[in-house]
């Protein structure tokens, strides 16, 4: 009979600390935060008639806009600037995402696409293959440029570092959207808020696999078409979340009084943002663990 | 700007400096592609013929048809247009042997005046057309007002088109009309139509 020794009082292995800010902690809890208003929003308006349903404030509408931003500001920027690593640029790629957006992608939708005209009249495939190919390419492209003339590849040196760039170019690109619906249209309150969360969710889910495209890039050793596929991937994922949003939000017996069940449209940018956040978070930690296994760290030098 | 973003001049690899160059290849041929598709679709037209009339044209497809009236031969709409459904219409006129092409404008300029709230001509010019047919061209507007009073919507300033054609006895009037803002950029429709008419 043997025995192993065992110590009484055991040596207490101390808990690494994490320096860097959880990018898929904070991420979550803003588009929780913007979920909840915009559901508020609906709830008050459509089930309990406590908002005016033709409400169409511009202040109410900006700030529903803005919340995003704000949103961002107090969980991402502010869990970057305590993190004991934080990233430096994300300021600047928010800023130029939104740059880009209001000088490059609004002009060529509005003057060029003109999607108005043409796409709501396709069918499904016509309108998933007809927004990929022009709106959503051009949005996958600009965010991707943005990135990869400025951060990249300098500041990516992990995986997640990708997706918190990604994120905030796509923030950046949204909030611009987001403002000019609700400055320019006359929508109502609940009608600004349902589109603020949808442009949101869509254009940080589609950014995301640009995201890990372009961080994939500088780790690992993709082939020389990586790019222009993650390009592609991303701007299908967005023609395919169009071409489902027109379903989403007009199919349906119980409709309203216009034909249109918006919150529908609501449910589908929100199932596809936590589709995207647990895809890229399982393939990310996937390929971090692989990357350990082999060189013993998960980011490059 | 180089305390937001650090020095880009590495040194790439291959695979990543050729990634950046079809990128930049795959941006160009993605967006001509969108632009095709566009224009195949505002484009895309279908063949309306009327043997009776002797008329062959090609309209937008998609568009509302109506050929069954006395006042037209064909009349097209885009039902998805607002405020206006643009217009696209064909119609023929029984003339006198002496008649002109100014001569039918006269008519339908006494016609629209009492017709058409605040009808105004802006100009005529005559032109010919690509198979060398003499016509005339009138640039007109006028409003119109919702029928539905409960609506409380402002008018609507319409601009119209008409080319006159002589054509034996008959003459044959093309019309085109759209609200102002949109004038222009549909006119190519007109023009399409135009290009596109075949008298037999």
């Amino acid at each position: 009979m043997s025995f192993e020794p065992i110590l009484l009082t055991p040596e207490e292995e101390p808990e690494e600390i994490f320096p860097y800010r959880r990018v898929w902690r904070t991420s979550s809890l803003e588009v929780l935060v913007v979920f909840l208003v915009v559901f508020m929003i609906w709830l008050l308006t459509d089930l309990f008639g406590m908002l005016p349903a033709d409400l169409t404030d511009i202040r109410a509408k900006t700030g529903i806009a803005l919340l995003p931003l704000a949103a961002w500001l107090v969980f991402s920027y502010r869990g970057e600037r305590r993190a004991l690593k934080p990233r430096f640029g994300l300021i600047g790629v928010l800023i130029l995402g939104g740059l880009v957006a209001n000088g490059i992608a609004v002009p060529l939708e509005e003057r060029v696409f003109t999607p108005e005209r043409w796409l709501p009249y396709q069918g499904f495939f016509g309108r998933v293959l007809g927004y990929m190919f022009t709106i959503g390419f051009t949005a996958e492209f600009l965010k991707y440029a943005v990135l990869r003339y400025t951060v990249w590849p300098q500041r990516l040196e992990r995986r997640v570092d990708g997706m918190a760039f990604a994120i905030t170019v796509s923030l950046g690109f949204a909030v611009v959207y987001n403002l000019r619906f609700a400055l320019y249209t006359d929508a109502t309150l609940l009608a600004t808020a349902l589109r603020v969360a949808s442009i949101m969710f869509s254009q940080i889910a589609a950014g995301l696999i640009m995201g890990y495209f372009l961080v994939e890039l500088r780790i690992g050793h993709p082939p020389i078409f990586w790019i222009p596929a993650g390009l592609f991937l991303a701007s299908f994922i967005s023609g395919l979340y169009y071409g489902f949003r027109g379903i989403a939000i007009v199919s349906g017996l119980n409709v309203g009084a216009d034909a249109s069940s918006p919150v529908r449209g609501l449910a589908l940018a929100l199932g596809l943002i936590v589709m995207m956040y647990i895809t890229m978070a399982f393939i990310i930690e996937s390929a971090d663990t692989r990357m350990i296994t082999r060189t013993g760290r998960r980011e490059e030098l | 700007m180089s305390d937001f973003f650090p020095d880009i001049h590495r040194e790439l690899t291959f695979t990543q400096r050729w990634n950046s160059y079809l990128a930049l290849v795959m941006a160009g041929v993605v967006l001509f592609l969108g632009i095709s598709m566009r224009s195949s679709s505002l484009n895309a037209a279908q063949v309306f013929e009327n043997q009776e009339a002797g008329i062959r044209a090609q309209v937008p497809l998609n568009w509302l048809i109506d050929s069954k009236s006395d006042e037209y031969v064909i009349r097209a709409e885009d039902p998805n247009a607002l405020p206006f459904k643009t217009l696209l219409q064909v119609s023929t006129l029984t003339v006198g042997p002496d008649a002109a092409p100014r001569n039918v404008l006269d008519i339908l300029d006494i016609q629209r005046a009492s017709q058409l709230s605040a009808y105004r001509v802006i100009s005529r010019t005559e032109e010919t057309l690509r198979d060398g047919t003499p016509a005339i061209r009138m640039h007109y507007a006028y409003t119109q007002d919702e029928r539905n009073p409960f609506l409380e919507s402002l008018p609507v300033v319409v601009e119209g088109v008409d080319v006159v054609i002589l054509r034996r006895s008959q003459a044959l009037v093309i019309t085109y009309r759209e609200e102002q803002n949109s004038f222009d950029d549909n006119l190519y429709r007109f023009e399409n139509l135009l290009q596109t008419l075949e008298i037999f």
